[in-house]
């Protein structure tokens, strides 16, 4: 058992006047006009398990709302629905990327990869980018900075592990903890930390004395809408995804900026909703100038253009 | 507590890795469509069969504890009026269904019971009553088991041959299953496109995934709003499955709710939809028997490897 004697950090100062409205004219390679950042949450298999000691099943993200379900037990029905993502909805994406030749990033939790050695061999085999999730699909505000540190740690080596290079990448399951930034930044081997939704352009931060690198994610172009009901059918985030797109397009011709799209292998790995995608990607294709990024690809830009 | 202690089926993040196998459904179709109708109006929760709670809806404040009649009548319109407008889509469309029956439900409408099998379609067994079975203690669930293939047997003339729980199984429904020893599968899975093979002790065990997915259940929470919304899922999950099929063909259920799809509005949609359907080639609308029938003499070869699953280490 970790003792509890670090002290929590109070956690970054909020910023809420970032570029104030004159955000930095960013020329992405070719000079495209957009950045798309398709991001697949690998999560399956890490999420509270009883069978993994935990002392309840996961509720989040499935094909029901929320419903109550006794502490202690399995609950087999929601199990099975996150295997889906990792037994045939990430198959059909990886194809699906391939199909249309583009690549993503994986937000990979340790453990789940652990649980699924071919899928993991396969990310880095066939060019896509692998980030830490996590070691476990977990909300890391309720740990210890201690515990947390540990995390980090495990989450690393597994990783490295099972994909055959460590994680360069940081994005904790929905927000980090106070202590987050400063542990990521203190582990000294990520270029980058995702744990923010406040910006369409990654930014430079300051933690402690050392410079950050922040690249926001969204939950707003995120198939995570479905899973609370937000969304309903597959056209619903097409057409979500085709108006971001439309907007930052148009601003792109002076200002391009950056486009998150954030996927679930349980929840778009479904035939219907992977419709979605593809008809998003084959119509972002339709555009000149739009360049599918990974995140790294976005960080070494920044870090050597725009440090 | 370790992995070892973990009562119920062991969980397999894998299944077929990308390679599912080459199926070949009846006639070369390119995919396998399972219509269910979930039959459980009258079997679920409710003060006057002795409940301590009834079925939840209806408004927030008011007590789970006491009747209501406004939820009561909810349910009845499915088994009044939803079945029938149901079975007439159907037999418009010339397709057959699965039915997913919770026994106690029939008892409470026998003609409906009756005419299910003499129209064509299948009958499985969806539970003695709609219930938890999560809830029960191992004895108490394989006597509902037992009283719901007695009951079953009684009201549509032959046994029910496929289970199915309520929303889940509980951690003993697989193995009391497997032990009953007259089912043919379970669709206790929502993890995959296609039937796969398990093993329950020493047997082998049919599983023929279903899904909350491809489901009307989802206007209940109001992830569904218009008729349209589910229309428009059925298809585009179609249309995916359709192109994968050219090359390994799949199956697609489709779960509704007497209560939910048997109203005029979405039993429209529905017809819209197997109406699409059935103008492609190689569409195979399938009874639940008939897929575990085909998998059983076709595909005894896909039994899945028992996964390692490492226990979580720091």
């Amino acid at each position: 058992m970790i003792k509890d004697s670090e002290p929590n950090s109070v956690g970054p100062a909020r910023d809420l006047v970032g570029y104030n409205g004159k955000p930095p004219k960013v020329t992405w390679p070719n000079n495209a006009r957009i950045a798309i950042l398709l991001v697949v949450n690998y999560e399956e298999g890490s999420e509270p398990a009883v069978g993994d000691g935990d002392p309840n099943s996961e509720r989040a993200l499935s094909e029901t709302n929320v419903r109550p379900w006794p502490a202690g037990q399995r609950d087999l029905a929601m199990e099975t629905m996150y295997e889906y993502g990792s037994r045939v909805g990430y198959w059909r994406l990886l194809q699906m990327f391939d199909e249309f030749g583009v690549k993503c990033t994986f937000y990979a939790c340790g453990v789940a990869l652990e649980r699924n050695l071919k899928a993991a061999a396969e990310m880095r085999g066939r060019g896509h980018d692998v980030i830490s999730h996590g070691w476990r699909w977990e909300d890391v505000a309720l740990l210890t900075r201690e515990e947390e540190r540990e995390h980090i740690r495990l989450a690393v080596k597994s990783i490295e592990a099972t994909t055959g290079q460590r994680p360069l990448g940081w994005y904790c399951r929905s927000r980090p903890s106070v202590n987050t930034r400063e542990l990521v930044a203190e582990e000294g081997g990520f270029l980058y930390d995702s744990d923010a939704y406040n910006d369409d352009l990654p930014y430079w931060t300051m933690v402690g004395s050392k410079k950050h690198l922040v690249i926001p994610y969204s939950l707003v172009n995120n198939d995570a809408r479905f899973g609370s009901g937000a969304f309903g059918p597959p056209e619903d985030f097409d057409e979500h995804l085709r108006y971001t797109f439309d907007r930052l397009y148009h601003e792109g011709a002076t200002h391009p900026k950056m486009m998150n799209v954030g996927l679930h292998m349980r929840i778009i790995g479904h035939p219907s909703r992977s419709e979605a995608v593809r008809n998003f990607i084959k119509y972002a294709q339709s555009f000149k100038d739009v360049w599918f990024a990974t995140r790294i690809e976005i960080a070494e830009h920044w870090m050597s253009h725009h440090p | 507590m370790t992995i070892a202690d973990i009562q119920g089926p062991p969980r397999d993040l894998v299944g077929y890795e990308g390679n599912p196998p080459k199926v070949v459904w009846p006639g070369g179709a390119r995919i396998a469509i399972s219509l269910v109708v979930n039959y459980e109006e009258g079997s679920e929760l409710s003060i006057g069969d002795g409940d301590a709670t009834r079925e939840p809806g209806g408004p927030h404040y008011f007590p789970l504890t006491a009747r209501d009649l406004g939820v009561e009548g909810h349910y009845e319109y499915g088994s009044r009026v939803g079945y029938w407008r149901l079975l007439d889509v159907f037999d418009e469309l010339d397709v057959k269904c699965t039915f997913y029956a919770c026994a106690v439900a029939l008892e409470r409408n026998r003609d409906a019971a009756v005419e299910m099998r003499k129209r064509g379609h299948d009958v499985i067994s969806h539970g003695w009553r709609w219930e938890n079975h999560n809830l029960l203690t191992r004895e108490e669930e394989r006597e509902h088991i037992r009283r719901a293939i007695v009951s079953i047997t009684e009201t549509t003339g032959e046994r029910p041959l496929g289970w199915y729980c309520k929303y889940g199984p509980s951690v003993h429904t697989r193995e009391l299953v497997a032990e009953e020893g007259g089912f043919l599968y379970d669709s206790d899975a929502y993890n995959d496109d296609l039937p796969y093979w398990t093993m329950v002790g020493s047997k082998k065990h049919l599983v023929i995934p279903y899904s909350l997915q491809t489901n009307d259940g989802k206007f209940n929470w109001d992830a569904f709003g218009s008729p349209l919304d589910f229309e428009k899922h059925l298809k585009a999950n179609f249309d995916c499955l359709y192109r994968e099929g050219q090359t390994h063909p799949k199956m697609m259920s489709i779960g509704l709710h007497l209560r939910l799809s048997g109203h005029p509005a979405r039993a429209h949609a529905l017809h819209k939809f197997i109406a699409y359907a059935k103008s492609f080639p190689g569409v195979w609308f399938a009874r639940r028997i008939d897929i575990a029938n085909h998998w059983i003499e076709h595909h005894q070869d896909t039994l899945l490897p028992r996964v390692t699953y490492p226990r979580i280490t720091a």
